[in-house]
């Protein structure tokens, strides 16, 4: 399986903290590749620098084969993100979010396909409502709608299931995988939960303070969480992320 | 004590006797203004030109409305100007309409290359706002070329006239008329003014001038008291 | 790609109610320095012209016309106006950052240059609406109201009569070059925004430089007359008085078309452009190295 996204010795430091360290890892194509770590592993900062808010210290970024630094514009047009919370303007409506990401993204927004995008997250009733009635769970819905607004090969989600309810995070998870079987895009999904991955992922990497501690398919990780006898916590949910912790906090 | 009395009686009848009309000027006087009386009312078009150092305008068009014995009216036709208040001195029947007054000749003197009668005029009513006058009188033609005004009120006018077709009833057809200003000073911290360097007025009191260039009058064709009253 | 990132900057300026603050004040202050000058503007003048009463007959009528009315406007507002610019302005890098939408917009393939620039032209395009309105209401509103007659412009220690037919042009010139200075203060704000990640600071910092370089001037004070003053933009941003003072003729006569020391305004508009080029450079490079982390 090609990679779509090869990320070769990424550091990145602030002052005199290193909040990545030397990380590598390869997203093969059409995968839901499960991004996970504790609360300031370095996450969202590994995630900053896919999308070019942030600037690597050094390493090397290679989405769609090309190197980031140098097809910003090319890789960016067909990539989709979702950077932790979902902040949209209040004062637009979801409708008016999705015509300025589309013609940000290059794309002469075409009001039908637009209108289908808002009723495929699930917004197809508040079309024309302003973002500041939105509940946190629609926000997330719309956000979603604005990574998926230019048809992108690449979704990067970082903590998409934040904030919202039970039906939400179900919604949102079916979702993703609708993407992944029936429209083949590639997925990251960032999350601190092992259990919540072992659902969509088909592939896995979990960092702490920076490092890469593991990266392996779901099904090899489930297996070796089986053979380190944590098999007694009560449910299978809790021996996963037993399992992660086992890792996480070494 | 004796000495000084005499001395001070001597003095008040010499200036006295300085001050006793001059009938030769009294008559050129009369003869002038006989002339300036064919004119009752006027209403002339002219040209009028500010030139002060602190006032940067552009040329008026004005109408002068006259009318016997002390009335004039300068009014703008179409725009700003700002006008001296001495202007009404520029109409001579100010003077020649003088009734209480001592006049004296003070010799003769060129203006403009015409040789002028000079008479200097002293009213003696108190009520009168002009305190002295000097008229230089072109004795063949019968008109003033030249008169310095000096008033209780608005300082010294000197005006200098040149004539047209008008001659013949005193009319000029240039009226160049000198005056004291004040400086100009905005109060102190209401503007903050844009400094392009241009250089700042001299501070001090100058003279300012209005030249009237007259095109047509159109004379005696009576005009309503209440035009003046605005 | 830079014009569809325009036309989104802009929509989003006026889809926000706060951009209209800026206009109904504007409107606002206008119709009450209208009002007061219907009311009391003999008196007004009279403060102007108190010293030459003695010597010259003042057109009280003549000189309260629309286009005075329009200058005292100017006088009075364009003094003010950089807080409502920086409103907008400041608001622009640093109310995306603070509102948590900049890096959904940094991960859109425009480039950060463009999208500043846009935010930049945005701005600058605002800048442009306010002044039109300014025009409407101070020079269409006040022609309506006072009517029309020459202009009196009172300096310091002179005053400048200019005709009717020398206006028009002037007027244009002089909102053109206000429009230059407050795109300078546009500049200068989204230069400070791009320092902060919420918006209050950039538009307080703004007012602040500009309130402490306006005091400088005021001062009037040798050692920064000397300077300080001939290179702060808050000088050169009074240029646009400049096209109401006229040069005049030995005889004194204005001359039509003419300004005093034109050198002059193409120097402070010339170090208007250097500014608003410097912190848009700045700003462009700054924000190109600068790690999203809102």
């Amino acid at each position: 399986m090609d990679s779509v996204l090869e990320v070769k010795g990424l550091t990145k430091r602030f002052a005199d903290f290193t909040a990545v360290d030397d990380l590598s890892f390869s997203v093969p194509a059409g995968s839901v590749y499960g991004f996970l770590g504790q609360n300031g592993a370095g996450k969202s900062t590994t995630i900053r620098m896919l999308l070019t808010l942030i600037e690597p210290t050094a390493g090397e970024i290679l989405i769609f084969g090309k190197p980031l630094a140098s097809n910003r514009k090319a890789v960016l047009s067909k990539l989709g993100a979702i950077v932790e919370k979902p902040d949209l303007y209040k004062y637009l409506n979801g409708l008016e979010h999705l015509r300025i990401f589309s013609r940000l993204s290059g794309i002469c927004p075409q009001e039908a396909k637009l209108k289908d995008l808002l009723s495929l997250v699930g917004l197809g009733q508040r079309l024309t409502s302003r973002v500041g009635t939105y509940s946190q769970g629609m926000r997330q819905r719309l956000a979603l709608a604005c990574a998926l607004v230019n048809d992108p090969d690449l979704l990067i989600l970082d903590e998409p299931t934040n904030g919202l309810d039970p039906q939400g995070i179900a919604d949102m998870r079916q979702l993703i995988l609708q993407l992944s079987k029936e429209q083949g895009k590639t997925i990251i999904v960032s999350s601190h939960l092992l259990s919540e991955m072992e659902m969509i992922a088909d592939q896995v990497l979990i960092i702490d303070k920076g490092k890469k501690i593991v990266e392996a398919s779901m099904e090899t990780l489930v297996q070796q969480a089986a053979s380190l006898e944590l098999q007694q916590q009560p449910q299978r949910r809790f021996f996963l992320e037993a399992y992660f912790l086992s890792l996480t906090t070494a | 004590m004796k000495h000084y009395f005499l001395f001070l009686t001597c003095v008040l009848l010499h200036t006295n006797l300085l001050l006793a009309s001059d009938p030769e000027a009294v008559a050129l006087l009369s003869q002038v203004k006989k002339k300036y009386d064919l004119v009752n009312d006027y209403t002339a078009n002219a040209r009028l030109v500010t030139n002060v150092i602190f006032i940067k305008a552009p040329v008026s068009q004005v109408t002068v409305y006259y009318k016997k014995p002390d009335q004039l009216l300068v009014k703008n036709q179409k725009g700003i100007s700002f006008i001296p208040k001495g202007t009404v001195h520029i109409n001579m029947n100010n003077v020649l309409g003088l009734t209480n007054y001592e006049a004296l000749l003070a010799g003769t003197e060129l203006v403009d290359g015409v040789l002028c009668k000079v008479v200097k005029i002293f009213p003696l009513s108190e009520e009168e706002s002009i305190t002295r006058a000097t008229l230089y009188i072109d004795p063949v033609q019968l008109l003033i070329r030249r008169s310095v005004v000096s008033t209780k009120e608005n300082g010294t006018y000197a005006i200098k006239m040149q004539y047209g077709s008008y001659s013949w009833c005193g009319l000029p057809s240039v009226v160049d008329m000198e005056f004291n200003t004040r400086d100009y000073k905005l109060p102190k911290g209401t503007t903050l003014d844009y400094d392009n360097g241009a250089k700042k007025g001299p501070g001090l009191p100058q003279k300012g001038k209005v030249t009237i260039r007259y095109q047509e009058y159109t004379l005696n064709k009576g005009l309503p008291a209440s035009l003046f009253l605005q | 790609m830079f014009f569809d990132v325009l036309r989104i900057e802009l929509f989003k300026v006026f889809r926000r109610p706060r951009t209209f603050i800026a206009f109904g004040a504007i409107a606002m202050i206008i119709l009450l320095i209208q009002f007061a000058l219907k009311v009391n503007g003999q008196e007004f003048i009279l403060f102007f012209t108190d010293s030459q009463t003695d010597t010259f007959e003042i057109p009280f009528d003549g000189i309260l016309n629309g286009y005075f009315v329009c200058v005292a406007v100017l006088h009075i507002i364009l003094v003010h106006v950089p807080l409502l610019v920086a409103l907008i302005a400041g608001d622009m890098i640093a109310g995306e950052a603070n509102g948590g939408t900049l890096r959904m917009l940094a991960t859109k393939p425009v480039t950060r240059s463009q999208l500043l620039l846009a935010k930049f032209a945005a701005s600058a395009l605002y800048v442009i609406l306010l002044l039109l309105w300014m025009a409407l209401f101070a020079l269409v509103g006040s022609l309506l109201l006072f009517g029309s007659n020459d202009l009196v412009v009172f300096k310091e220690t002179d005053l400048h009569v200019i005709s009717q037919a020398d206006l028009v042009w002037r007027f244009i010139a002089a909102f053109f070059f206000a429009a230059l200075a407050l795109i300078m203060i546009a500049a200068l704000s989204i230069l400070l925004s791009v320092f902060a990640d919420n918006s209050l600071g950039p538009i307080v910092a703004t007012v602040c430089i500009v309130i402490i370089f306006t005091i400088l001037q005021q001062l009037k004070v040798p050692v920064f007359q000397e300077t300080i003053n001939p290179w702060s933009f808050t000088t050169h941003m009074l240029g646009w008085k400049g096209f109401f003072y006229v040069e005049k003729t030995a005889e004194g006569v204005t001359i039509p078309g003419s300004v005093e020391n034109p050198l002059s305004l193409v120097k402070s508009g010339l170090i208007l452009i250097g500014y608003t080029t410097l912190f848009l450079l700045v700003a462009i490079g700054v924000y190109r190295r600068k790690d999203i982390l809102s």
